[in-house]
């Protein structure tokens, strides 16, 4: 333990600062004059990515289509009240809401009243180490931007399984599972669901083994009622009188432990709302990290230095087409975008849900 | 383009690229380094809830430079794990404690993939760099992550730059853009964006005192433990003999090759004088310290040179 801690103090304190010789910070990697360089792209941003604005810049997205299409980071921009959406130089009030999705943390917006230059997809997948572009602070009439490399494997982060009940469960003995916690912000406990209720059935499926709720559970989305048979103990009500049994064992046979059968529904839940994320040391060393950072079916990792209110925006490459969208500051050094080719699928299932 | 082995990049000549063309060639650079790179990035594991580190291999049989306060100790044992997931024994060699940095050897067989070091300090201040390592822990799926930076800070022992890490990075490498090995990760700013590395001359100038196991200096990225000898003991009633009843498995006592049954003389110079005399000795000592033992096994009289363990 104690070696933990000492690594947590060396890690986060500036032990011995360094002096010697220093490099401006307009030459630094985020500096001035090497943002300078790469001008051109960031007119690229200026175009096609949009700012989410209330009071200053609170996040950002990619425009889809010359019909006003903006897919934006939901989970940030469910926490605005009423954002402005800013293309290119122009304010747009005028937006709708067509769908969102929860698997992506993804909503689409249509803006109306403008001409809108959709971003260009890139055709392959950049490889590890292609240095990319993403949307740094900006002001309302110009968009920064800012660079980094594809820092990782593409590959799915969390643990999936997004719409969960809200329950731990013991595998007590073969075919015998027992919810053994109930997290007070899940279905499963709005539901009636108790700690220490066997689980029986979901939606008709005998539940055997813990490792089947998940698959049970697979083709469902966050909202979904999914209906759930337990047994549970009931317990006996206070005897009024000590009841006279000449054979102990008789009233035993007579009288074996009540149980009852019930059939409950319980609503599914994001993951994220159910089991609030424990803060570890290495987020305490990475500030304001995206609402929602982990359970995407697959993403890009790459060491932009986003923030909480940079997410959202396109992510491109040097010759100017996006390889993907923003979607979590994960940490200090670690940032996530939804690859190209999900996205693309991303919008149109969007629009489709949308019926458009 | 091609450059020479030797040659330094242009781009790392311009104080700042001047158009997208220089940084595509920044790319190119970073991308033909990282295959060797990364395959010769491990990561530490140093048991459990003791978190994980990073470290860099240097040569075919498997040497390998991390940070002090990675590596925590003279002769620790702990597990390198290769980015294809393949895991191997690590002993802990020598450490500079003022500065963090450390060495370790892979107890396997080689050869390992390795990277080389960057012996004539060739880098200069702004030259771009690229930081590896198994960020907050060892995960197969997500590899090495790479990040990339400029030097932005010069001191003897101390470097700067702006790529960022964060736990779980410390003891991994930074790389000029040939894939030279020029730092190791000791620690991170408040603020992102100031990352500090222990320059390779730092471990070039120690290098002897590395390999041969040394604790050196008085902290703060590591503190000595005071020697372990690695054995169970029993004194004899009458005679007061102390006598090993058990030699722990990869500790001291096993390396030099005393065995159950030997019976212990001597420490030093001093002739020993029942088991609370060896304990009171042992501890005046620390981990890294080479001592004498005299000992008798099956009537005949030996001595044995062994170099001691931490225990903490």
């Amino acid at each position: 333990m104690s070696k933990l801690t000492f690594l947590l103090g060396a890690a986060i304190s500036m032990l011995g600062s360094v002096f010697g010789q220093s490099l401006e910070g307009e030459f630094r990697k985020e500096g001035r004059e090497v943002r300078a360089s790469y001008d051109e792209i960031t007119k690229i941003f200026q175009a096609s990515s949009a700012v989410l604005y209330e009071e200053i810049a609170r996040g950002y997205g990619v425009v889809m289509s010359a019909e006003g299409d903006v897919l934006v980071k939901t989970s940030e921009f469910d926490l605005l009240e009423n954002p402005s959406v800013v293309v290119a130089k122009k304010r747009y009030r005028d937006y709708k809401i067509l769908a969102a999705s929860s698997e992506w943390d993804v909503t689409l917006l249509r803006i109306t009243g403008g001409d809108f230059e959709p971003i260009t997809f890139a055709e392959s997948e950049p490889s590890h180490g292609t240095i990319v572009l993403s949307n740094s602070s900006s002001t309302r009439l110009r968009r920064r931007t800012q660079l980094g490399v594809i820092a990782a494997n593409a590959r799915a982060v969390g643990k999936g399984d997004l719409a969960v009940l809200g329950i731990a469960m013991t595998q007590v003995d073969p075919d015998y599972v027992r919810v053994d916690g109930v997290s007070p912000l899940g279905g499963a406990h709005d539901g009636g669901i108790l700690k220490g209720d066997q689980l029986l059935a979901i939606n008709g499926h005998a539940v055997t083994t813990k490792e089947l709720v998940p698959d049970l559970l697979d083709d469902k989305k966050v909202g979904d009622i999914v209906e759930i048979v337990v047994s549970r103990k009931v317990l006996p009500e206070e005897p009024s009188e000590p009841q006279e049994v000449e054979d102990p064992f008789l009233f035993v046979e007579d009288h074996p432990a009540e149980v009852e059968e019930l059939t409950l529904e319980a609503e599914l839940r994001e993951r994220q709302i159910v089991f609030p994320e424990q803060r570890t040391r290495n987020d305490m060393m990475s500030g304001e990290f995206s609402e929602r950072r982990t359970n995407f079916p697959r993403v890009l990792q790459h060491d932009t230095s986003l923030a909480q209110r940079t997410v959202g925006g396109p992510l491109v490459t040097l010759d100017g087409n996006c390889v993907g969208m923003n979607i979590a500051f994960a940490s200090r050094e670690c940032s996530y975008a939804i690859p190209a080719k999900e996205l693309k699928e991303l919008h149109q299932e969007l629009l489709s849900q949308a019926n458009l | 383009m091609v450059w020479g082995e030797s040659e330094r990049h242009y781009f790392n000549d311009l104080r700042a690229p001047e158009s997208v063309e220089d940084l595509l060639n920044i790319e190119r650079a970073l991308k033909a380094q990282l295959p060797v790179t990364r395959a010769a990035t491990v990561c530490l594991e140093l048991g459990e809830e003791k978190g994980s580190g990073s470290g860099v291999i240097v040569s075919a049989n498997g040497l390998i430079l991390t940070a002090a306060h990675v590596s925590g100790g003279v002769n620790r044992t702990i597990e390198a794990v290769m980015e294809d997931g393949t895991r191997y024994p690590v002993r802990t060699l020598g450490l500079i404690s003022d500065t963090d940095a450390a060495m370790a050897q892979i107890e396997g067989e080689g050869p390992f993939p390795f990277v080389e070091i960057d012996r004539e300090n060739s880098t200069l201040l702004g030259d771009w760099i690229m930081s590896l390592g198994h960020s907050g822990g060892f995960d197969e799926e997500r590899g090495v992550v790479v990040r990339l930076g400029r030097l932005v800070r010069m001191a003897s022992r101390t470097w700067q730059t702006d790529g960022d890490l964060i736990g779980g990075d410390s003891g991994g490498p930074l790389f000029d853009l040939h894939g030279k090995l020029i730092g190791i990760h000791s620690r991170v700013g408040k603020v992102k964006g100031e990352s500090l590395h222990v320059p390779m001359s730092n471990f070039l100038e120690n290098w002897d005192e590395l390999l041969g196991s040394q604790f050196v200096g008085r902290g703060p990225f590591a503190q000595r433990l005071s020697g372990y000898l690695g054995v169970k003991i029993e004194e004899d009633e009458e005679s007061g003999e102390v006598s090993i009843t058990e030699v722990l498995e990869g500790q001291a006592a096993e390396r030099g090759g005393l065995q159950a049954g030997d019976v212990l003389l001597s420490l030093g110079e001093e002739e020993l004088k029942g088991s609370e005399d060896l304990v009171t000795r042992l501890k005046k000592k620390t981990e890294g310290d080479t001592v004498v033992l005299g000992y008798r096994r099956d009537g005949e009289e030996g001595e044995v040179e062994l170099k001691l363990g931490g225990h903490e």
